[in-house]
């Protein structure tokens, strides 16, 4: 393959060429209720040439791997049709290297009864539950070996293997039905999925209990999000506004996001961190041949640095930090995230709960979603505070923020740092699901709009 | 021989039943993002799946390495061995009637040819406010499904797709306003310039920004909102979540669940809407079938093996690509109008928003009805008129209930992605603003 690659490069006539090819398979599990609907694995091949020519980017995307050379010709041809200024891309160090994934169990060493007889295992205990009328328990391992190379004389093999779960339980009266929901997934190895029956068991329960909910009553709360949720909150809230690609060439905003400006209280640094070994999010390499680094976003309230890719670092006079990640083959490098999390400071939860008098606590991550100035995220759970303590379980709980207000509305932060990934992951420009992984520690935020009948 | 025929031949040895799922596209792009052209895309991607019965047992698998096919079959052959009671068979030929879904026009456009409207696009919106931040695509595809299955059952048909979208940015002093339209068929259409007047004309509404009182207020969704609503119901009437009875509609066929005026369709039969299609993923007919009849519940969309399990008939709602089994699913959604413009709607309104586009859809908790989303684009109605875009609002409800608080229904359906819906405006809805 690297031969192959290498002489399709040469015969490039581009300011710029990157060519990418990917060889994977994944295997998917999937019961539903009593019936197992999925199970298979599948094998891709794939690859994609990108070429940059007077300031203009051809992509294309191809399975026929035989022909690379005819879609690299194609790729540059495209490229000169747009005839723009030329553009600088930021230098990076030229490397030659094999990235092997590192993982406590391959998921490939283990038989596919095996993961069908723990997928049984763990549908069985949800099922069992007599209030449970449905359930979905998913798993999805993949192995991906990635081989990179560009006109500059980069060529990179990385090797990545991924492995998850998620665990659904849902109970129904009558109309009501309610759900709980786990996902494990990173790229820490097959024992990712061991040993969840406390998980299945938990869900089942949270399901059951949300039957008898109360739904949230719509209003302005003081609201404490645990690691998971603070996760999300951090990604949705700041991760998405510190990505370059949205403000590089708009001076209005670029006035806004100046380096130095603050954001957040003296407490507040957030982090993003593609190092992190067997987070979801984490690749030693970007798609652009970019190591990944750790990246304070904001530190110590204080704006200090941004997501980028080549492009966008040179066109604004900073350095690239590994940012540039592709879905897959069929799609070109964007700016994303990868590991993206709040640092902790001294609060413990206990404390923070105690001196809430009222409030509303959120455990877990449902989802979230920005438009670059307010964002939703809704938690797996949800808990009236009353008096600096837990008290009745909420349901239909979704809060919404605003980006340039809500980071200075953060007033509590804790001391226990927890990152997680999932089987779900970030979307953008239509490249979803990426693998990320977000965290923080339990945080208190005041003012937070939460809707509800 | 074709290798999906070889696939074909090979797993037959081996399985008792077999069928094969053979894809390829290519689609074209150009986009503009930051007012700028930048980039032009070609995607070419085939596949092939392989869905087979063996022993009773449904196996499948797929690939886009078309080099090994004894692999696709072996891995095929593997999964059957857990997999799950197969409660049907693969349709034999038969006749079935055409629904339009490609068009030559799209194939014969040169992408090139989009960078001019995406110019003129821009041209238009900076000529209205030079800080507006503009990007733009537009793209066509071409692609070929080729369904083969051991009952001899053997069609190919060639579809196009061609979208255009733009999408602008404001920033302001604190904050940003963000429009995005866009229109797709499966024929060539015209039209940028049009729908760049759209979002023009939205984000000179969202102007001024104002603040609202929190209530139960009179809401109106436009047509684009209106999806947000319809995904509950898409859901409840999706014949897996019947068969594992999780939906909160199961066993409610012919009963009234919504106001009167309310006729909703799963429709694949319209020519050149993005859901449809002749036959769906596994060779079945499609069909026009209503969810909703004045309000009464009456259907659930089925694959075959959904349909098998509960002793139904699919109703042509197989929805798969090659690397995935079938599954049911929604295609063309179709409200039938009602009688009131959207400005008279507006009009009838004392004190009440208007919401166009929503944050945090889908995080609620779909599957019982209910819904809480940020106002992305929501306008305060104060006396009849819009007067401001309202910002940091959530709107919640549940599906089932404010389809029965129904005020007027929309006179006139506009397309938005496979749905094509009227406005709906509904009595009372909770709204949450950020008073301080």
């Amino acid at each position: 393959m690297e031969e192959r690659i290498k002489r399709a490069l040469k015969t490039a006539k581009a300011d710029y060429l990157e060519i990418r090819i990917h060889e994977g398979s994944v295997t998917n599990i999937n019961y539903t209720g009593k019936e197992l609907e999925a199970i298979s694995e599948s094998d891709s091949i794939g690859g994609c040439v990108r070429a940059l020519v007077k300031g203009g980017w051809g992509f294309v995307a191809f399975n026929d791997i035989e022909n690379l050379p005819d879609h690299v010709v194609a790729a540059v041809e495209q490229a000169s049709i747009l005839r723009n200024s030329p553009i600088s891309l930021a230098p990076i160090p030229i490397t030659t290297e094999y990235v092997k994934a590192s993982v406590n169990i391959d998921p490939r060493d283990i038989p596919l009864s095996k993961k069908h007889a723990i997928c049984q295992k763990y549908n069985n205990i949800i099922l069992s539950s007599k209030l449970i009328q449905t359930s979905s328990v998913r798993y999805m391992d993949s192995y991906g070996f990635t081989y990179f190379a560009n006109s500059e004389g980069g060529y990179i093999a990385q090797e990545t293997i991924f492995c998850g779960m998620s665990l659904l339980a849902i109970a129904k009266e009558g109309a009501n039905v309610q759900r709980a929901f786990e996902s494990v997934g990173d790229l820490r190895g097959y024992q990712n999925v061991l040993g969840l029956e406390a998980k299945c068991e938990e869900i089942t329960q949270r399901a059951v209990d949300l039957l008898h909910a109360e739904s949230v009553e719509g209003g302005i709360y003081t609201v404490i999000a645990d690691p998971l949720l603070c996760g999300v909150f951090t990604h949705e809230a700041f991760g998405h506004l510190s990505e370059a690609d949205f403000i590089y060439e708009n001076e209005k905003l670029l006035e806004i996001m100046q380096i130095g400006k603050r954001f957040g209280r003296d407490e507040l640094s957030i982090i993003d961190d593609g190092t992190l070994p067997g987070e979801a999010g984490t690749n030693k390499y970007d798609n652009e041949g970019t190591p990944t680094q750790k990246i304070y976003l904001i530190k110590n309230g204080i704006l200090t640095s941004r997501l980028h890719s080549r492009e966008t670092a040179a066109k604004m006079g900073e350095k690239p930090t590994g940012n540039a990640r592709a879905l897959g083959y069929v799609n070109e490098p964007i700016i994303r995230m990868s590991n993206t999390y709040m640092e902790p400071r001294d609060w413990s939860f206990e404390k923070m709960l105690e001196d809430t008098p009222e409030g509303i606590y959120c455990k877990g991550a449902l989802g979230g979603q920005t438009n670059m100035e307010m964002f939703t995220f809704s938690p797996a759970e949800a808990f009236r505070i009353r008096n600096g303590k837990l008290a009745e379980r909420l349901r239909d709980v979704v809060l919404t923020g605003n980006v340039f207000e809500t980071l200075m509305n953060i007033e509590a932060i804790g001391n226990d740092l927890k990152l997680h990934g999932g089987l779900g992951g970030c979307g953008k420009g239509g490249q979803f699901p990426l693998r990320v992984s977000d965290g923080g520690p339990h945080i208190r935020i005041r003012n937070v709009v939460v809707g509800g009948r | 021989m074709k290798v999906e025929e070889k696939i074909l031949e090979t797993a037959l040895k081996l399985a008792d039943a077999v069928e094969v799922i053979y894809e390829e596209g290519e689609s074209r792009s150009v986009s503009f993002d930051h007012n700028k052209l930048k980039y032009i895309h070609n995607k070419s991607i085939r596949g092939v799946g392989l869905r087979i019965i063996k022993n009773g047992k449904i196996g499948f698998s797929s690939t886009t390495d078309l080099r090994i096919p004894e692999k696709l079959v072996e891995r095929a052959l593997a999964s059957a061995q857990f997999g799950q009671e197969a409660k049907f068979e693969f349709p034999s030929p038969s006749k079935f009637f055409e629904v339009k879904i490609f068009d030559k026009e799209v194939i014969d456009f040169p992408i090139e040819n989009a960078i001019s409207f995406g110019k003129e696009a821009i041209d238009k919106a900076l000529s209205v406010c030079p800080d507006y931040q503009c990007s733009v695509e537009v793209g066509k595809s071409f692609g070929t499904r080729r369904l083969l299955n051991s009952r001899g059952l053997d069609v190919s048909r060639n579809s196009t797709f061609y979208g255009m979208g733009i999408d602008i940015v404001l920033v302001k002093d604190k904050g940003l306003v963000w429009v995005g339209e866009g229109e797709s068929s499966r024929r060539k259409i015209d039209g940028l310039l049009r729908v760049t007047e759209k979002v023009l004309e939205k984000l000179r509404l969202a102007e001024q920004e104002v603040k609202i009182n929190s209530g139960i207020l009179p809401v109106i969704f436009t047509p684009k909102a209106v999806g947000l609503l319809v995904a509950p119901l898409e859901m409840g009437c999706n014949g897996k979540l019947i068969q594992k009875g999780a939906s909160p509609l199961i066993g409610r066929l012919g009963e009234k669940i919504a106001d009167e005026r309310l006729t909703i369709y799963d429709d694949p039969t319209i020519d050149f809407a993005l859901g449809s299609y002749p036959l769906d993923g596994e060779g079945v007919q499609s069909q026009r079938k209503p969810l909703l009849e004045r309000g009464v519940l009456k259907n659930y969309l089925f694959d075959l093996q959904t349909a098998g399990m509960l002793s139904a008939r699919s109703t042509g709602n197989g929805i798969r690509g090659f690397s995935s089994q079938p599954a049911p699913a929604c295609t063309n959604i179709t409200i039938e109008p009602g009688d009131m413009k959207l400005e008279d709607m507006i009009k009838d309104i004392k004190y009440g928003v208007l919401v166009d586009q929503v944050l945090g859809g889908g995080q609620s908790n779909t599957l019982a009805g209910e819904f809480s989303v940020n106002l992305d684009l929501g306008f305060l109605i104060e006396k009849g008129e819009l007067v401001g875009r309202v910002k940091d609002c959530m709107i919640a409800g549940n599906v089932y209930e404010v389809f029965n608080k129904l005020a007027a229904i929309g006179s006139r359906p506009e397309w938005y992605g496979s749905n094509y819906v009227p406005a709906l405006y509904f009595s009372g809805l909770s709204v949450v603003g950020k008073e301080e």
